[in-house]
C-alpha cells in the first residue's frame, strides 16, 4: 500500500513537473516571439529579424507596412528607407535568400492577406525561374506558414528556438532591423573583387556564336504562370520587378557550360508574360550599362553585386530608367545576347590579370 | 507516428490511455481490446495509409492459417495436409517479405551478374514488416507444434499489431504477451508500473533525441564524405555511429517498454548493455537479445542447434549470421556484416579455452574494437564505400577535426549554458565530453532495465525524469539555418 502511495505520488510530481516545464517553456516563447507569430515585441523591445524563412510569415501578419520587398539574394541588400522616401510608402522586406517561384508568389500572398499592398519591389530572375516548383531547394517552417495551431508547438516548445532566440531576445536588447533586415553588403568586407569571380570562371576562349534556340520547358511555363496569375490577382497593386544585373561573368559561364541561349529564352518567355500584366513594371538594369556589368570588383561572386549597384537598380526603378516595355524587350533581349556573345573575354581577363 | 514526435506524445498516447482504462473500468474488456487494435492500426497507417490492407491481411490470413494447422484442431485435418498448410503459410509470410523487402535487390543482382535489364519495382517497403512477419511466423510454427496461445482473432490482433513493439520490435512471443492481455487483472490502473512507464519513457526519448539525433549528425556527414575524412575524423565518425545505433535502438526500446508499462503490459528486454560484452558471443546475449531468440529458437535449433557435432553447429552458426545480416536490409554490406560476425562467434567458439584467460580489459577492447569496425560495414552504403572509409583510418592521414563534426555537437542549450558561465569558447570540446560520457553510460551506468528493476518512486526522482522529459520533447523540433548565399 505504502509503495502505491508512493508510486502515485511519483506520478503526480511528474505530470505537474512536466506540465509545469512545458508551460514555462512554451510560455516564454510566446511571450518574446522571436518569429513574430502573435504578435510583435512588447515590454518596449524593438523588432529584429535575422531568419528570413521563420520570420517572414509572422512579419507578413503582424508588421505595419503597406508596401513590401520581395526576392531572393538579390534584393536582400535593399534598404526599405529608400523606397519609403522615394515612393512615400512603408515598406517591409519578405526576401527568401535562395528564393524559388513558391516563395516569391507566398511571400506576396502572405502579404495581400495582411491587406491590400501599394508596391511590391524585387527581382525575378534565375533562381525564381528554374527551381522546379513543388520541389524547392529549401524547406520551409510549414507550421509558421499555415493556419493550425495545433503545430505551433513546433515552434512554442523548440530548443532552438528557445535558446537561440527566446533567451537571447529575453537578456539582450537588439536594435530594430527590419527596415535594413538580412543585408549582407558589408558582413564580409574585403571579399568583393575580380579574384573571386576569376578563381570560379577562368578564362575558357571565346563565345563561339550559336544559332541554337532553346524550347522552353515545362516548368518554366508552370512557374511564370503562377507569378503571372499572382500579379493579375491583385490588381490595385503595382509590382516594381528587376531582372538582376549579373556580372558578364555569368553569362560568359553560362555560355561556357552551353546555358546561356536557355536563359535568353527563359528571360525573353518570362519577360513577354509578364509585360501583359498592367500593374507591372519590368526593368533591366543591365541594359546598356556595360561598364557596370564588367566592373569585376563591385562583384563578391558571379552574381551578387555590391551596395552601390542595388542602390542604382533603385534609383532606376523609382526613376523609371531602363523601363521593359511590350516595344523594346526583344531590343533588350537582343543586346544582352549580342553583348554575351561578342564580348571580348581575352581582354577582359588581361586587364584583372 | 513514431514515438519521438509531440503528435504522438501529446495527442495519440494519452487518448488511447484514456480509451483503454475507460473502457475497461466499464467492463467492456473486449471492446477495450478492440480499442487498441484500431488504435495500433492508425499508428500503423499514420505513416502511410496503404500499409493498412497489408498488415490486416497478413493478420487475418495468418489467424486463419494458425486455426488450420493446430493439431486436433476441430477441422480435422490429417498431418500431411497440415504440413502442406504450414509450408504455405511460412512461403507466402517469408514471400511477402522477399517481394517487398528483397525482390529489387534480387533483380539488380541478377542484372548484374547476367548482363539482364529486368525493372525493379521499386516498391514501398511496409514499415515493420520484418518484425511482424517474424513474430506470425512463430505463431504459426508453434500452432503447428500445438504450443500456440489459445487466443481470439482480437487478441492475436493485438499480439501483431500492438502499437508499441510494432514498428521496430521487440520481437514478442505469442505466450509473453497474449496471457498479458488476457488476464483482466492487468486492466485496472496500476499506479507502480505507471510510474515505471514514466521513467522508462523519459530514458528512452532522451536517449533518442538528445544523444542519439546528434551522434546522428557526425555519422550522416562522416558516411556521406569519406574521401579526405583523415584519420581523427574517421575514427570520431565510426565511434559516432556505434553510440547512434545503439542509442538510438535502445532508446526506442525503452520507449517502449514504457509506454508497455502505462498499459501495465510487460514486454521482453531488447538491450542488456551490450558494449559491456567481454566477447562476441557476449554481445550477442546483449544486443537485440529478441532477434537472437527467434533465430536461436525457430532456425538454429531447427537445424540441429550444437547437436551434431561441431563442425555443424559451426555451420549452423554461420546460417543464422548470414541470415541477420540479410534480414537487416537488402544489400551486400548487412549479408557482409552478418558474415563477419558469424565467423567472430565461430572462432570464438573455438578458441574459448584461450580466450577465457585473456584479461577482461583486453577481451572487452577486442570486443569493442570489432564491433565499432563491423558498425562500419553495416551503416556504408556499399562495400567500396566501407573499404574506403577503412582506409581514411588506417593510412593515418592526421588531418584537424572537422569544424562540421565539432559542431554538430554543440546543442543550444549547452552553448548557451556556457555563455552564461562565460566559457563560450569552450563549445568545441563538446564533441569530446559527448564521447567520453556516453562511453561512460555505456560502460558503468545501469541500463533501463536495470533501473527499473531497482526502481524506487521518489519525488526527486519523478522531478528528474519530468525534466528529461521536457528537454526530450523540446528536442523534437529545430530550425534550419540558411547558409547559402548564391541567389
Amino acid at each position: 500500500m505504502e509503495e502505491k502511495k508512493q508510486s502515485r505520488k511519483y506520478i503526480i510530481v511528474f505530470v505537474i513537473t512536466a506540465f509545469l516545464g512545458l508551460m514555462i517553456t512554451a510560455g516564454l516563447t510566446f511571450v518574446i516571439d522571436p518569429y513574430f507569430q502573435y504578435h510583435m515585441p512588447w515590454f518596449g523591445k524593438e523588432a529584429y529579424a535575422n531568419n528570413e524563412r521563420y520570420s517572414n510569415p509572422g512579419l507578413a501578419k503582424n508588421a505595419e507596412y503597406d508596401s513590401v520587398i520581395v526576392g531572393s539574394s538579390m534584393s536582400e541588400n535593399f534598404n526599405c528607407n529608400w523606397f519609403d522616401e522615394g515612393y512615400c510608402v512603408n515598406t517591409l522586406k519578405l526576401t527568401y535568400s535562395g528564393c524559388s517561384a513558391q516563395d516569391w508568389v507566398n511571400a506576396v500572398t502572405m502579404a495581400e492577406e495582411r491587406q491590400n499592398v501599394k508596391y511590391v519591389f524585387g527581382n525575378i530572375d534565375m533562381s525564381v525561374l528554374v527551381q522546379e516548383y513543388g520541389k524547392e531547394r529549401y524547406k520551409l517552417p510549414e507550421y509558421l506558414y499555415d493556419k493550425n495551431y495545433f503545430n505551433d508547438v513546433y515552434y512554442l516548445l523548440n530548443k532552438d528556438v528557445l535558446f537561440e532566440e527566446t533567451m537571447n531576445r529575453l537578456q539582450y536588447n537588439y536594435k530594430g532591423n527590419l527596415k535594413n533586415a538580412h543585408a549582407w553588403y558589408d558582413l564580409k568586407k574585403g571579399e568583393y573583387g575580380h579574384k573571386y569571380l576569376m578563381e570560379r570562371r577562368g578564362y575558357n576562349g571565346e563565345i563561339k556564336n550559336t544559332t541554337n534556340k532553346e524550347r522552353i520547358d515545362d516548368n518554366t511555363i508552370r512557374v511564370v504562370a503562377q507569378i503571372k496569375e499572382t500579379i493579375l490577382k491583385y490588381p490595385d497593386t503595382t509590382f516594381e520587378i528587376f531582372y538582376s544585373p549579373y556580372s558578364i561573368l555569368y553569362f560568359y559561364n553560362k555560355a561556357v557550360n552551353g546555358e546561356f541561349e536557355k536563359l535568353v529564352e527563359i528571360y525573353r518567355y518570362s519577360i513577354k508574360e509578364l509585360l501583359e500584366c498592367e500593374n507591372c513594371n519590368i526593368y533591366f538594369p543591365a541594359y546598356n550599362n556595360i561598364e557596370m556589368i564588367t566592373d569585376l570588383d563591385s562583384y563578391k561572386d558571379l552574381e551578387h553585386y555590391d551596395i552601390d549597384i542595388q542602390y542604382l537598380i533603385f534609383e532606376e526603378m523609382r526613376d523609371g530608367v531602363n523601363m521593359v516595355t511590350k516595344e523594346n524587350y526583344t531590343d533588350i533581349i537582343n543586346w544582352l545576347r549580342n553583348t554575351v556573345m561578342n564580348y571580348n573575354y581575352k581582354e577582359l581577363y588581361e586587364k584583372y590579370r | 507516428m513514431l514515438y519521438n514526435s509531440y503528435i504522438f506524445i501529446l495527442a495519440y498516447l494519452p487518448i488511447v490511455l484514456i480509451g483503454w482504462y475507460v473502457l475497461n473500468k466499464l467492463k467492456v474488456y473486449n471492446a477495450a481490446l478492440g480499442w487498441l487494435v484500431i488504435s495500433s492500426l492508425f499508428f500503423y497507417g499514420y505513416f502511410n495509409w496503404s500499409y493498412l490492407p497489408i498488415i490486416i491481411i497478413s493478420v487475418i490470413a495468418n489467424y486463419i492459417l494458425s486455426m488450420l494447422i493446430r493439431p486436433n484442431a476441430k477441422y480435422g485435418l490429417d498431418n500431411k495436409i497440415r504440413k502442406l498448410f504450414l509450408i504455405l503459410g511460412l512461403l507466402g509470410n517469408i514471400g511477402a517479405l522477399f517481394y517487398y523487402k528483397y525482390f529489387d535487390f534480387f533483380i539488380q543482382n541478377i542484372n548484374a551478374v547476367f548482363k539482364t535489364d529486368f525493372t525493379m519495382l521499386n516498391l514501398l517497403l511496409p514499415l515493420g514488416i520484418s518484425f511482424f512477419t517474424f513474430q506470425q511466423v512463430s505463431y504459426i510454427v508453434d500452432s503447428y507444434k500445438g504450443r500456440q496461445s489459445k487466443c481470439s482473432i482480437l487478441e492475436y490482433s493485438l499480439f501483431v499489431t500492438y502499437f508499441p513493439q510494432l514498428i521496430a520490435g521487440p520481437i514478442v512471443l505469442h505466450s509473453e504477451v497474449i496471457p498479458q492481455f488476457q488476464n483482466v487483472k492487468n486492466r485496472s490502473f496500476n499506479s507502480d508500473s505507471f510510474a515505471k512507464g514514466l521513467c522508462a519513457f523519459s530514458i528512452g526519448l532522451a536517449k533518442k533525441v538528445l544523444v542519439a539525433d546528434t551522434f546522428a549528425k557526425v555519422a550522416d556527414y562522416g558516411f556521406s564524405h569519406i574521401e579526405g575524412l583523415g584519420t581523427a575524423n574517421a575514427l570520431i565518425v565510426m565511434l559516432s555511429y556505434t553510440f547512434q545505433i545503439y542509442f538510438d535502438f535502445s532508446g526506442y526500446c525503452d520507449m517502449a517498454t514504457g509506454i508497455g508499462k502505462f498499459f501495465n503490459i510487460d514486454l521482453p528486454m531488447n538491450f542488456n548493455s551490450p558494449y559491456k560484452a567481454v566477447t562476441i558471443t557476449d554481445f550477442w546475449k546483449r544486443w537485440h537479445m529478441t532477434m537472437t531468440r527467434f533465430f536461436t529458437t525457430y532456425i538454429y535449433i531447427p537445424l540441429g542447434g550444437s547437436r551434431n557435432g561441431k563442425i555443424r553447429t559451426y555451420i549452423n552458426v554461420m546460417i543464422v549470421f548470414l541470415v541477420s545480416g540479410l534480414w537487416h536490409g537488402a544489400n551486400w554490406t548487412f549479408i557482409l556484416w552478418g558474415g563477419v560476425h558469424g565467423i567472430a562467434n565461430v572462432l570464438t567458439r573455438i578458441f574459448k579455452d584461450r580466450i577465457d584467460k585473456w584479461h577482461a580489459a583486453f577481451s572487452w577492447l577486442c570486443t569493442f574494437v570489432f564491433v565499432n569496425v563491423t558498425w562500419v560495414i553495416f551503416r556504408a552504403d556499399s562495400i567500396a564505400s566501407a573499404v574506403r572509409f577503412f582506409k581514411e583510418i588506417v593510412w593515418l592521414n592526421i588531418t584537424p577535426l572537422l569544424s562540421d563534426i565539432k559542431s554538430a555537437f554543440i546543442l543550444p542549450e549547452f552553448k548557451f549554458a556556457l555563455e552564461q558561465i562565460g566559457k563560450g569558447g569552450y563549445t568545441y570540446c563538446l564533441w569530446a565530453v559527448f564521447i567520453v560520457l556516453a562511453l561512460g553510460v555505456c560502460l558503468q551506468a545501469k541500463n533501463t532495465n536495470e533501473r527499473l528493476d531497482s526502481f524506487k518512486p521518489t519525488a526527486v526522482n519523478a522531478g528528474i525524469c519530468a525534466v528529461v522529459l521536457v528537454w526530450g520533447i523540446m528536442s523534437l523540433s529545430g530550425i534550419s539555418t540558411f547558409l547559402y548565399w548564391n541567389f
